[in-house]
């Protein structure tokens, strides 16, 4: 019994072993690394890991595109204060005065291009894996990716530090890791020889979405474009202790970037061409669709550049914060962008002034009528239409419907103009109803018929999702967008960062400065040709002559209208070094459309913006501010000008 | 072998060695524990308390012996068992009996006397076996009867509701009303006499026909009690570290869905604050003397569902406050809670139910304006303008919407409801025999939220099974099972976003497009209409199911041969799946165009949608332990070895895709932009390993020590420095076991006086990612908002890779060290007790990147190193107070703790000068030997009440000024505010104060209990709408108190003519908004409130008795009820988090039940 006690005993303990040590036999390891970690070995030995690279260098691309605005920075979803609305090009609700921009872009270029050097110091050490031709061509694309890193803290800043390698860490001791800023000039032919090298080694097409040969030679003549303005136009110096020049570049270069800019332009002819597929000569309404479509064609010809997106891993929003307000998606955004008449008279097609101005007054000083709001712009230049949504003109089947008010005073005599010509004070409220926001009262007519005061897309007197100036954006909108879709972070079109025609202003200014700097008429000549390619394109009145290309400002306008809206005209301002003069305690212009309750006929009244945004550039803008820490925790970063 | 159970189904026992003569061989055991795993939940809830009458009447004549048990079977509900060859070896007996109301025990004897069997009655089971039996049962049973008492107090009151049990049989009752009980014993039966706050007493029965009349007296101490500590238990008295427990009837006073809320001001330096009642959000923050987020351990295993445990499983909960959590090493440093839940008790089964029912009422929940209200604050803001304004409304739009021809529509009542219901039910059984004991419990949770729709809402279940049972004299074994499943169900929307639309939601607009319900109004805010987003059969859902399951075994087994020494083995497994549906809806709304009488459709929510998510997280854990108890002499130790594994395991996966039917099911979908993809913040694999030990020493049960220590290892750092090496170690000294105090009568009236320290090193682990592995993350972080995951080539999207940055091989966890020193103290026998703790806790080593020293031009992300260094102090404080003065006993306790964090270095760049190093460090709170958690901004400066003000003002004058606005202070008084005025105003973070007061006395039946609880030292400052009227677009509406502000007489004077003549408020005029960071936008959000109030009335078992019910409490509770605070508005715990838009607080009353059968 005790023996048969004492087995049962051992039964138990056996089986309290065997449990209590189960887990022991599974014996938990500590060596357990995160399971979403890869090392170069994987990355580096096949095409594939070279794309997943590739990808990560492209997403941080500095490029400025639906997704940028200065006061958010590079990415961001939401965007208010878009650069248009810097310009002068538009008026914008969220923006209300002159600005530069907010977010310093500085650490984010570094560590592109830390990536950017650790891809051209591993690539050779897996070349084995790869065609010669392979490693050679996405060497040459590291080098463009650095270059156009180095170009947009250089746009900005001037001479920025110059990183080849990447910096060890903490190898390295901390000193040794805190760089001097190169000279602008340095800096600029940094950016050329990187460039040089990149049109050297690539091949001559890639995938939608990358570079290739052409595509930094596009982008070349863009750099060097500005650097030579720069040398032409800026006035700003710093030097540091050895009088390396800091901000600045001397005048004397000029010539030298301008002719790289131009060498670079025609490295491109016969590679693209002018975007004319649905374009016919003389048909205006075709020109308008070629126009519009040019920015929605993946196949465009004229597309060198592209910034992909695909839902839903990566989108914007543009349509949603800028349709008109009757447009507008079903989550309530609009309008964001209201372009200025200033903008639209740098167009053809309607009647003007001596000085260029919309003509809306008759010679009595009484306002002209129309039967629409269209009238006026019958003629407009193609082009326009496709840049500009103006008032009446339709998007999306429907006619965008711009009104201020109703005037329901007499018209017999004329009208006079409501408030003083370049007044700032608001409408009076005798004789004329209008709509503090989009819940309107109708107004009873004459004719027994209601009217909404303001129209569908405003202008409202309070409120601000609407039209502000009478206009509304058109670039870039997506026609073909169901209205339930216009939502945030849900678009998908490209942006366009570099297409032909701006290779061929490039060309065009280029030449020009090349001929005021007298190197030869034959540039006057080639400018001239340039500009009326564009002109011809896009539905304008052409130059008669090369000998009518007389002002450097003939050039500049025609890149003003065709590269309008696509942030690039910010910089261009920038690096002519006009805007402290164009925005100086500046009111930008409105055209308010009113309907004349009595003779039921539409009038236009020019004033200046009724929210009262002054503009005033500071000029010590034109050089950015070095991201005070970055300037706090370094001995030898000197800080520009004024900050 | 045939067995035959006239029973149903029964806890499972070795006692059934008792039919066999042989136990059951241990894998048997195990078998049958397993099966009853599963029976027990649904059986054991089925047993019926029926029929426990020990007395029959039989009636039968040559009746088979087996029939005879039928009847005795039905009569009393005992199980009989017996073989059948018993039965047939006694030649298949038939019987004739005629008893009239005679105890089971005589009728047995009757029928077996004459027959070679014999039985015996073990609880309510009857064994019949051949008499030929070991003489140890072969003896005639002891003779029974009910033995009846009285049991008083030393006031000579009856005591009801005290606890009698029979130590052998495990019976057990409880005195009535008039402290009366009655209860089956044999001769030499110890009964054991026991009720909270008095010394339990035992009893031997020397007679039978014994009236046991028994006087109890008021506990002495608490001394005796045991408290749960790290890897074991302790008695009180012999405690040298700062732990502070609760028990569980403790907790129950106060109704919520989330435990933690049920220890809000009950432990003192436990800080619990609240900040949304959201049904399922769980949203609280909870610390142990505002050092971070404790580590929560429930039943010896590291857990993650403390929100989630149903209260009444909870025996009691501990609080380890200072080195005694080294024991977890590293991942201990902000303390650990304790949670131990209940086992089962000896004795017949006890049955359980509580339940209540309750309203929910928001608390501190701001009301947007109505039409007139909207108007005028719109108006007031256009006129806000010094180059002349023009009003939006005119006086005809205001007399239209107070003559009522146009209507204000009020969108706060349009969805949120009045008040919300809240349902909590548990029944619960325990009971068990010597050898096995259970405890099982099911509970469930309801929670409605505010909404109308009522598609906001929380519900739980609960189910737990602990059971243990000793295999033999030496081994037993517990197994504990928990199961909880919970459901969170809301509109798609949020709540956060659904309350921002209510309160941004134009007054002006309808509900509906021209009034046709079919046609919800396209809202002129965003275009949303709260009606629509707060309606799931509209906007979708989003359904959050978590499911844990937790087991674990635990065997302990005590070695032969040496007295004291046990070994111990445990292993968990846990396993939580939360399975989310996120079902978007495409749904219309309208505008209706009043020229034309056209409808404008928008289609919102498109396309419909549908995301699933899958997240599962199995956790085990394993220990090995050797245990040594044993008093030689004076001498007493313990000592403790201890192996621990452990792993956290956690995968995902997720599926999206686009619908074109609203069909909420993946199968539904369409090819187009369809997902499958895993988030890699929950796909992880965490291990650890640690060795532990700790001895305990005591001499004469005056000079105590501790020392302890744990080897960690943990899988998040390099091979190199993973292990660390945790100790602690604790003295204590009960000076009033000294004699010299013993003899000083001055010191008499202090029964216990017990001084204690203790020291230890602790890490934690937590925050530490693998920065010591170079390499890239796959796929690269990235989101819509900001920069995308990849870029998109050839038309076709391309994941990215994302370098992980520049390693450090070096990383390692924070380590923190705590010293902690305390006075435990009793007097006047136990009317007084105290304890008081001070400590200090000094973390080094905390994670911190470079990046703010190190050039941005090399261009990586730095990893964290172990940097940054602080110090937390404080105290806590805790008092006792109890007595009984006639029927009325009462008790009082209460609790105060204040914590306090210095930085002591703070790893940044220098600034160029001595001001912006005390200001842009300072910004964050963040500077070497500066306390954290300031709030900065600009001081108070008063306000203009006057242009005479505005003209007079010392400090540069904007013109846009008007009376009513604030003057931010000029600080530095330079004449002008910039931000170098912007200086510490308040505190930022966690209150540093909190208190708590515990009432509780009952009287005769009724039964009272207050929980007064206060936070103090704490600054809110609100954003958005709660700090903005109209904020965003003056489309939207404000709060209601914005009407409260400076605004002139006539509403339509120009407010710059200085002829206007203004009425004073609280706010400024419109258009004037404080910077956030300044102190008039702050508020102090110091408070105390009532926490709890409780009324009970036990009903007297008197009247219960025939009912066959052996307690019943009602009561009525409250939650929040009653809150006194200087902060206006909201709730003084709602957070400013989230914009200060999160759902609310909640008050709630509620009435319940707690039935004993």
């Amino acid at each position: 019994m005790l023996i048969f006690k004492q087995a049962i005993m051992k039964r138990y303990i056996y089986t309290a072993i065997i449990v209590l040590t189960c887990f022991m036999n599974a014996c938990t390891k500590l060596d357990v690394p995160p399971m979403n970690i890869i090392q170069d070995e994987d990355v580096f030995t096949s095409p594939g890991g070279i794309q997943i690279y590739m990808a990560r260098l492209y997403s941080e691309l500095p490029i400025e595109d639906f997704r940028y605005s200065p006061a958010r920075g590079l990415n961001h979803f939401w965007i208010i204060s878009p650069f248009s609305a810097i310009t002068g090009e538009a008026l914008s609700r969220d923006q209300r005065n002159a600005m530069s921009e907010a977010v310093l872009y500085w650490k984010d270029a570094y560590k592109l291009i830390r990536e950017t050097n650790y891809f051209l110091e591993t690539l050779p050490q897996y070349a084995e894996n790869f065609e010669a031709s392979e490693v050679t061509h996405w060497t040459g694309e590291a080098y463009f990716i650095r270059a156009f890193t180095y170009f947009s803290l250089a746009k900005r800043y001037g001479g920025v530090p110059i990183v080849r390698n990447v910096l060890k860490y903490p190898e390295q001791d901390i000193n040794q890791l805190d760089l001097a800023r190169a000279s602008e000039e340095e800096t600029y032919n940094f950016i050329a020889s990187d460039l040089d090298s990149a049109i050297a080694l690539m091949d001559e097409s890639s995938e939608r979405g990358r570079a290739n040969k052409y595509v930094a030679a596009a982008f070349k003549s863009r750099a060097m474009l500005h650097a030579g303005s720069i040398a032409k136009y800026n006035q700003v110096s710093l030097f540091d202790a050895n009088q390396k020049r800091l901000c600045g570049i001397p005048a004397a270069k000029a010539v030298d970037y301008f002719k790289l800019a131009y060498d670079a332009a025609l490295m491109t002819e016969g590679k693209y061409s002018l975007y004319k597929k649905a374009w016919s000569a003389g048909d205006k309404e075709a020109q308008y669709k070629n126009y519009v479509d040019l920015f929605f064609d993946e196949e465009s010809a004229e597309n060198i550049l592209i910034k992909g997106y695909s839902f839903p891993q990566s989108v914007h929003g543009y349509d949603a914060y800028n349709v008109p307000l009757q447009a507008m998606g079903p989550n309530g955004y609009s309008s964001e962008i209201s372009p200025t008449l200033d903008f639209v008279e740098l167009f053809d097609g309607f009647p003007k002034n001596a000085d260029g101005t919309l003509k809306n007054l008759d010679d009595n000083g009484k306002y002209i009528f129309y039967d629409n709001t269209m009238d006026i712009f019958a003629n407009a230049e193609p082009r326009l239409r496709a840049t500009v949504i103006l008032p009446g003109d339709f998007f999306k089947g429907e006619s965008i419907e711009i009104r201020r008010g109703i005037y329901t005073g007499p018209v017999a005599g004329g009208v006079s103009p409501l408030i003083p010509v370049g007044s700032t004070i608001q409408y009076p409220t005798t004789n004329i109803v209008q709509s503090a926001n989009g819940s309107q009262t109708p107004y009873q007519l004459p004719n027994g018929e209601l009217m909404n005061p303001a129209g569908k897309s405003g202008t409202f007197f309070s409120e601000e999702t609407n039209s502000q100036t009478g206009f509304s954006i058109r670039k870039y909108l997506d026609e073909s967008i169901d209205k339930s879709q216009v939502k945030e972070n849900n678009l998908d079109q490209s942006w366009i960062e570099i297409r032909y025609a701006e290779v061929m202003l490039n060309r065009a200014e280029a030449a020009f400065e090349l001929y005021l700097a007298g190197q030869g008429a034959n540039y006057q000549q080639d400018a001239y040709t340039q500009i009326n390619q564009i002109r011809e394109r896009a539905g304008a009145e052409l130059l008669p002559s090369a000998g009518a290309l007389t002002d450097v400002t003939i050039i500049r306008n025609e890149r003003r209208k065709e590269l309008g809206f696509e942030n690039k005209i910010w910089w261009d301002l920038k690096r002519w070094r006009i805007l402290d003069k164009e925005q100086n305690n500046r009111l930008y212009r409105t055209l308010m459309p009113f309907y004349a309750a009595e003779n039921g006929k539409y009038f236009f009244d020019v004033r200046k913006d009724e929210k009262n945004r002054f503009y005033t550039f500071d000029p010590k803008w034109y050089y950015v501010e070095i991201p005070p820490d970055e300037v706090a925790k370094s001995t030898k970063l000197i800080q520009n000008p004024g900050y | 072998m045939k067995l035959k159970v006239i029973c149903r189904l029964r806890p499972p026992k070795c006692g059934w060695s008792l039919v066999t003569k042989t136990c059951l061989p241990a894998r048997q055991a195990f078998l049958i524990m397993k099966l009853s795993i599963v029976l027990l939940i649904t059986a054991c809830l089925q047993v019926q308390a029926a029929g426990f009458a020990q007395k029959i009447s039989l009636n039968e004549k040559n009746t088979p012996l087996a029939n005879v048990f039928k009847q005795i079977r039905k009569q009393t509900g005992y199980y009989i068992f017996y073989k059948d060859e018993v039965l047939k070896q006694a030649g298949n007996p038939k019987i004739t009996i005629q008893v009239q109301n005679v105890l089971v025990d005589e009728v047995l004897s009757r029928c077996l006397s004459n027959l070679p069997l014999t039985y015996s009655i073990v609880e309510n089971t009857i064994i019949v076996k051949p008499k030929v039996d070991p003489p140890a049962v072969a003896e005639a049973p002891a003779p029974r009867a009910t033995i009846t008492g009285i049991i008083k107090d030393e006031q000579g009151n009856p005591l009801p509701g005290v606890s009698i049990r029979n130590k052998r049989t495990g019976g057990g009752t409880s005195t009535d009303a008039e402290g009366k009980f009655s209860i089956t014993a044999e001769l030499n039966d110890v009964l054991i006499i026991s009720y909270v706050g008095y010394e339990s007493q035992q009893v031997t029965v020397t007679s039978l026909q014994q009236q046991i009349d028994i006087t109890m007296k008021i506990a002495a101490s608490e001394l005796e009690s045991t408290v749960v500590v790290a890897y074991g238990s302790q008695k009180r008295k012999a405690v040298t570290n700062a732990v502070s427990s609760v028990a569980s009837q403790e907790i129950v006073t106060t109704k919520n869905e989330n435990v933690q809320n049920m220890l809000t001001g009950k432990v003192a330096g436990l800080n619990v604050v609240q900040n949304t009642a959201e049904p399922g959000s769980f949203n609280n923050s909870i610390n142990i003397r505002g050092l971070g987020e404790p580590l929560v351990v429930i039943d010896g295993v590291p857990r993650d569902n403390m929100t989630r445990i149903d209260p009444n499983e909870i025996e009691s909960v501990s609080v380890l406050k200072d080195a005694a959590a080294a024991m977890y090493g590293v991942r201990a440093a902000n303390g650990v809670i304790l949670i131990t839940t209940k086992r089962g008790k000896k004795g017949t089964l006890q049955l359980t139910y509580s339940g209540n029912f309750g309203l929910q009422f928001p608390s501190g929940m701001p009301r947007p304006l109505d039409a007139i209200g909207y108007m005028t604050l719109v108006n007031q803001q256009e006129l806000h303008k010094v180059n002349g304004g023009q009003i939006t409304y005119t006086p005809e739009d205001f007399e239209a919407y107070r003559s009522g021809a146009k209507k204000s529509y009020d969108w706060y009542n349009a969805v949120i409801a009045k008040s919300f219901e809240q349902t909590q039910h548990n029944l619960s059984a325990t009971g068990g025999n010597e050898n096995t004991t259970y405890f099982l419990s099911l509970g469930y949770t309801y929670q409605n939220g505010m909404l109308k729709s009522n598609d906001l809402n929380y519900k739980r279940y609960n189910v737990r099974s602990n059971i243990t049972s000793n295999l033999n004299k030496n081994l037993t074994v517990d197994l504990n099972l928990n199961g909880i499943f919970d459901t969170k169900n809301q509109p798609w929307e949020d709540a956060w976003w659904i309350i921002r639309s209510i309160w941004r939601q134009n007054p002006l607009d309808p509900f509906y497009a021209n009034e046709d319900p079919s046609r919800p109004f396209q809202g002129s805010v965003d275009g949303t209409n709260p009606i629509s987003l707060s309606n799931s059969d509209m906007t979708g859902y989003k359904t959050y199911n978590n499911r844990w399951f937790q087991s674990s075994i635990n065997i302990t087994y005590k070695i032969p041969f040496v007295p004291g020494l046990s070994a111990r083995g445990m292993y968990s497994y846990d396993y939580r799946v939360s399975e989310n549906k996120l079902f978007q809806r495409e749904y219309n709304q309208y505008t209706y165009d009043e020229s034309n009488g056209s409808f404008t459709k928008f289609v919102r929510n498109s396309p419909h949608s549908i995301r699933r998510e899958y997240i599962a997280r199995p956790s085990t854990l394993g220990q090995l332990s050797l245990n040594y108890e044993q008093t030689f002499g004076s001498h007493h130790v313990n000592a403790l070895a201890l192996y621990e594994e452990s792993s956290r395991e956690s995968d995902n996966f997720y599926g999206f895709r686009q619908l074109s039917l609203p069909v909420d099911q993946l199968l539904a979908g369409n090819a187009l932009n369809q997902l499958t993809y895993a988030d890699t913040a929950d796909l992880f694999k965490f291990t650890n390993r640690a060795l532990i030990g700790r001895l305990n020493y005591s001499f004469q049960s005056k000079y105590l020590a501790e020392i302890s220590f744990r080897y960690d290892g943990s899988s998040r750092f390099p091979s190199s420095g993973r292990w660390g090496f945790f100790p602690a170690a604790s003295v204590g000294w009960r000076i009033s076991e000294e004699n010299f105090w013993k003899n000083a009568r001055a010191l008499a009236f202090v029964n216990s006086f017990k001084v204690r320290a203790s020291y230890g090193k602790l890490g934690d682990d937590k925050d530490a990612r693998y920065q010591f592995l170079s390499g890239y993350y796959y796929p690269a972080a990235g989101d819509n908002n900001r920069l995308p995951p990849g870029s998109v080539f050839d038309g076709n999207f391309v994941n990215s890779l994302q370098s992980t940055g520049i390693p450090n091989p070096a990383i390692t966890w924070y380590e923190s060290k705590t010293f902690d020193v305390g006075v435990d103290a009793e007097a006047w026998n136990g009317l007084l007790g105290v304890t008081v703790d001070f400590f200090n806790r000094d973390r080094s080593g905390l994670l911190w990147t470079r990046d703010l020293s190190l050039p941005g031009v090399v261009g990586a992300d730095l990893p964290q190193e172990n940097l940054n260094s602080d110090r937390t102090q404080g105290f806590d404080l805790e008092i006792n107070h109890r007595n009984r003065l006639g029927q009325f006993s009462y008790f009082a306790k209460a609790i105060f703790s204040y914590a306090r964090t210095q930085i002591r270095y703070f790893e940044r760049a220098r600034a160029g000068n001595s001001y912006l190093n005390w200001y842009n460090n300072g910004d964050n709170g963040y500077l070497n030997n500066r306390w954290a958690g300031v709030y900065w901004g600009y001081g108070d400066g008063g306000r203009f009440t006057s242009f005479e003000d505005i003209y007079n003002v010392k400090i540069a004058q904007d013109r846009n000024w008007l009376p009513g606005d604030y003057i931010m202070e000029d600080w530095n008084g330079d004449g002008q505010i910039s931000e170098l005025d912007i200086h510490p105003i308040g505190y930022s973070g966690r209150p540093l104060i909190q208190y708590g007061i515990t009432l509780g006395g009952s009287f005769k039946g009724f039964d009272l209990n207050l929980l007064l609880q206060g936070a103090a030292k704490a600054n809110v400052a609100y954003f958005e709408q709660l700090n903005t009227p109209l904020w965003g677009s003056n489309r939207s509406s404000a709060l209601e108190q914005f009407m409260d502000n400076w605004h002139p007489a006539d509403p339509t004077a120009d407010p710059y003519d200085p002829n206007t003549v203004w009425v004073s408020g609280r706010f400024p005029y419109t258009g004037t908004v404080p910077p956030t960071n300044s102190k008039v936008n702050m508020q102090n959000a110091a408070y105390i409130r009532l926490k709890t109030v409780e009324l009970g009335y036990t009903i007297p078992s008197t009247i219960l008795s025939r009912i066959g019910v052996k307690g019943v409490r009602i009561y009525a509770n409250g939650y929040n009820l009653l809150t006194i605070t200087k902060l206006k508005y909201v709730d003084p715990e709602h957070p400013s988090d989230t914009y200060g838009y999160l759902y609310p607080l909640n008050k709630s009353v509620s009435a319940g039940i707690n039935v004993n059968f």
